[in-house]
């Protein structure tokens, strides 16, 4: 029953790869192929998962592959394992994205990246399944690009216009410099322990523990948009709705809380990293309900509303309420995503809602603001419009001083290498 | 002795087919000739039986293809391969093919030389047929290796200072990176290529490998960081994908200085795809700066996709791959030298992911100038990718993700490469 497990994860890989190479070979597939085929590719993954079901109750299922490779003393192979941990998310993320694809059939109809639209989801479905999936923090590591890579592209979905490629650009930044926590904690934690396995830490010393405990906690900030990493979560609002409701509704988001629960046996070792959850989560949840709370569109609005949502995960891991926050975690999942499939018809909804009423519904949700005196009301209207002044601060007093010592040395290379420009080639 | 006469074949091959190209008049026979040869000496490589061990100073090798560069020669075969079905008519008619086989002739004689002579002979030879279109820093720059190289390696221990100085010259580490940026500027981007991905230096340092190259390792590796940071801000595409081969080539010297067995084994599985990736994206940028009547900028968006999406899938996959992403080649590459450079060097070792990163950005940022937002100039009528860029586009995005797939089979036999290396008498 092991080998399911690699076929779980494998088969949207497939999906893609055939829908990739059909495409690059001029074969025209019409959209209802696509779709058949990426269900199809997601019904085989969701089988294998309810036939290895049964193993939850008795402690899960592991796989272990031979060597990959191996250099030396070192070996790479491909563990996987369906924990308790890792059984609901692995379901909850097949049947959302089967859902999400029957709703992006009609929603995506006729656009041009249509087969884009679905390359990138099948993409993304076998790096969220291996996140969930994989048994140690080196086959995390793969997934965890996936889906950092799927995400990029998807945010970059209309690339006719410029927004969604600057938030794309955004969000890779983000990406890939809190990704340099979970690469270096994986090549620490196989120094320290001889393998990447996060179970096999006893061997830990506490100033050890704490070190790859927080480099685990800087590769979480950026997937799940926390503080002060969450800067592009509302820029990612210019993908389209599905994709958005896959990633910053339902899974991508959450893969930082998951990294966070998969690395309990470290947290525990480190109660200081332990408290820093908490207050990242707390400051998040605060300044994204604030920033809520001022922004014009409605998905940004369910995004940032996803943001304090992953913040309050974020403390219920801190203060070791694991089991809460993983049903958080699902529950959050499964609303938001919802939310997000209907923020299209906002308005229309609005409107029935009031037409069935009989005439205009009163606002609601302004009784606190009543207690926070007028001057202070004003001083917050401005940090939420803002986003609590987060990238302001790190743009002006980190990155722009950076940026300007880069900008020096680069002018006086530029002096000394001038380019060709066309016309005066050799050639 | 069957082996010799069979490199001096492959070898031959070459300055045959160069010669024969003066007798061509038309760009496609001369192309064709080329990749022909180029495809044939690949195939010649591949079969020649490898000699055990590193032949370098063995009385009785006078040729000889063995542990140490036979990876070398396979990716000197591929790059020209490559190189022919990339480069636009217009290169091909003033004797670039000629040159490039003289030149990869010249190095291939380097690479398999027995002597320090010949193999110093090799190296200054090699970068002749493009004297011309050198900047002078760039001919000082080499004729100073040339110099350096034979006088080091005839003293010995006592010498060693002097290669050292010309691998750093060659291989253009800080601060001797200025001609890669010049080349890139000036000349023609496939020359360019075409020289640096012969890592000479790299290669210098795996035949003369010695225990106080170490220090090569922290030099690599600032200097990796150093032209990532620069990369990150470039406006001219040129030089950007210059910063980007002088931080990802420093990476291969990092691994070969850092001595270890992962080390080494990363950096000749990275050796191939820089080979691979650089010069596809440069033969990319060239087929586009081709159909185009102004040069590519970083400064806006170009939106190329929309006319070009079989390029712009060809450059973001070798992009992505040469940065190290799940599922290519790239991964495992990076993978091993992190846990190489990380063990040799605990406290600048960091600086290896942190240039990863920083790389990683600046391909996305060039693929979304390049590629993504709206299209700014009429290139209606403008062809896409053609059959032969197809081909060569094809062939290394297969090499890249199958190896990513099965690295196993594309390693070199590490414990016998790290042990030929290693034992050579200065260590």
């Amino acid at each position: 029953m092991t080998y399911l497990l690699p076929i779980v994860i494998a088969t949207p890989f497939v999906v893609f790869c055939l829908l990739g190479t059909l495409w690059l070979s001029g074969v025209a597939l019409s959209e209802k192929a696509i779709v058949a085929i990426t269900h199809a590719g997601l019904f085989v993954s969701t089988i294998c998962l309810l036939r290895l079901l049964p193993s939850f109750f008795t402690g899960g299922t592991r796989f272990h592959s031979a060597d990959w490779f191996r250099v030396g003393e070192y070996h790479f192979s491909i563990e996987l394992e369906l924990s308790k941990l890792a059984t609901f998310p692995s379901l909850l993320a097949v049947l959302l994205l089967g859902l999400i694809t029957h709703f992006s059939s009609r929603y995506i109809h006729r656009d041009r990246g249509f087969l884009r639209f679905f390359l990138m989801l099948n993409l993304f479905a076998s790096g969220i399944l291996t996140v969930f999936i994989g048994g140690a923090l080196d086959v995390m590591l793969v997934g965890w690009e996936l889906v950092g890579i799927s995400s990029v592209f998807l945010i970059a979905f209309f690339q006719e216009r410029e927004q969604p490629v600057a938030g794309a650009l955004r969000a890779f930044i983000t990406y890939r410099t809190c990704d340099i926590g979970l690469l270096v904690a994986i090549v620490l934690l196989h120094r320290f322990t001889g393998n990447a396995s996060l179970d096999d830490i006893s061997n830990l010393t506490s100033q050890q523990s704490t070190l790859v405990a927080c480099l685990l906690v800087l590769a979480s900030l950026g997937k799940s948009a926390q503080f002060p990493f969450s800067g592009w979560l509302p820029r990612a609002m210019e993908g389209p709705t599905p994709s958005s409701a896959a990633f910053y509704g339902a899974l991508s988001i959450h893969a930082g809380a998951f990294l966070l629960l998969k690395a309990r046996h470290l947290l525990e070792m480190s109660p200081a990293t332990c408290w820093a959850i908490v207050i990242i989560g707390a400051v998040t949840t605060l300044q994204a309900t604030l920033s809520s709370r001022a922004v014009a569109d409605a998905k940004s609005a369910l995004a940032l509303g996803a943001q304090a949502q992953v913040g309050l995960i974020f403390i219920e891991i801190g203060l070791g309420w694991d089991k809460l926050a993983l049903w958080h975690l699902c529950a959050h999942s499964v609303l938001r995503t919802l939310e997000f499939l209907r923020a299209p018809s906002t308005l229309h909804a609005y409107h029935s809602m009031h037409a069935a009423a009989g005439g205009h519904i009163p606002a609601t949700g302004q009784f606190y603001d009543r207690f926070i005196p007028e001057s202070l009301r004003l001083k917050l209207y401005r940090a939420a419009l803002d986003h609590g002044w987060v990238d302001t601060v790190l743009v002006r007093f980190i990155l722009g001083p950076l940026v300007a010592v880069v900008n020096i040395i680069l002018m006086a290379e530029q002096r000394m290498a001038p380019i060709q420009e066309k016309g005066l080639q050799d050639d | 002795m069957i082996s010799q006469l069979t490199v001096a074949f492959a070898i031959g091959t070459l300055l045959v087919s160069g010669a024969l190209t003066f007798f061509l008049k038309s760009v496609s026979s001369i192309r064709t000739v080329g990749a022909v040869t180029a495809l044939v000496n690949f195939v010649v490589v591949l079969l020649v039986p490898v000699a055990s061990g590193n032949t370098f100073g063995n009385q009785h090798s006078f040729i000889d293809v063995d542990q140490v560069n036979r990876i070398p020669m396979l990716a000197s075969s591929l790059l020209l391969f490559v190189t022919f079905l990339m480069a636009p008519d217009s290169a091909l008619r003033s004797g670039f093919v000629w040159k490039s086989l003289v030149s990869i002739a010249a190095t291939q004689l380097a690479y398999t030389a027995g002597s320090p002579w010949l193999m110093s002979l090799g190296i200054a030879i090699a970068w002749l047929p493009f004297y011309k279109e050198f900047s002078p820093v760039t001919r000082i720059t080499f004729a100073l290796a040339s110099v350096l190289l034979p006088i080091g390696l005839t003293l010995g221990d006592k010498g060693i200072w002097l290669v050292f100085a010309a691998i750093i010259l060659r291989k253009g580490l800080f601060p001797a990176h200025g001609w890669i940026t010049r080349t890139m500027g000036a000349g023609h981007w496939l020359t360019a290529m075409l020289v640096i991905n012969t890592h000479i230096g790299a290669f210098v340092l795996l035949r003369t490998s010695h225990t106080s190259a170490v220090w090569l390792t922290d030099l690599a590796l600032g200097t990796a960081v150093y032209a990532a940071a620069l990369g990150m801000r470039d406006l001219s595409p040129r030089r950007t994908l210059g910063w980007l081969s002088i931080s990802q080539s420093a990476f291969l010297l990092a691994g070969i200085g850092s001595q270890t067995s992962e080390g080494i084994a990363g950096s000749l599985l990275l050796w191939q795809v820089v080979v691979a990736s650089t010069t596809i994206l440069a033969g990319i940028m060239a087929a586009l700066e081709s159909r185009m009547s102004v040069s590519l900028t970083l400064k806006h968006s170009s939106g190329l996709a929309a006319r070009f999406p079989r390029l712009a899938v060809g450059f973001i996959i070798a992009g992505l791959a040469l940065v190290g992403a799940p599922m290519t080649l790239g991964f495992y590459g990076e993978d091993l030298l992190m846990h190489g450079t990380l063990a040799a060097h605990p406290r600048i070792g960091i600086l290896l992911p942190i240039a990863t990163a920083m790389n990683a950005i600046t391909v996305f940022r060039m693929f979304s100038r390049l590629f993504l937002g709206p299209i700014t100039e009429d290139l209606t009528d403008v062809p896409d990718a053609l059959p032969r860029e197809r081909l060569a586009i094809t062939a290394v995005i297969s090499f890249l993700i199958l190896g990513g797939l099965v690295p196993g089979w594309l390693l070199p036999k590490t414990a016998a490469t790290h042990d030929a290396v290693t034992t050579h008498p200065g260590n």
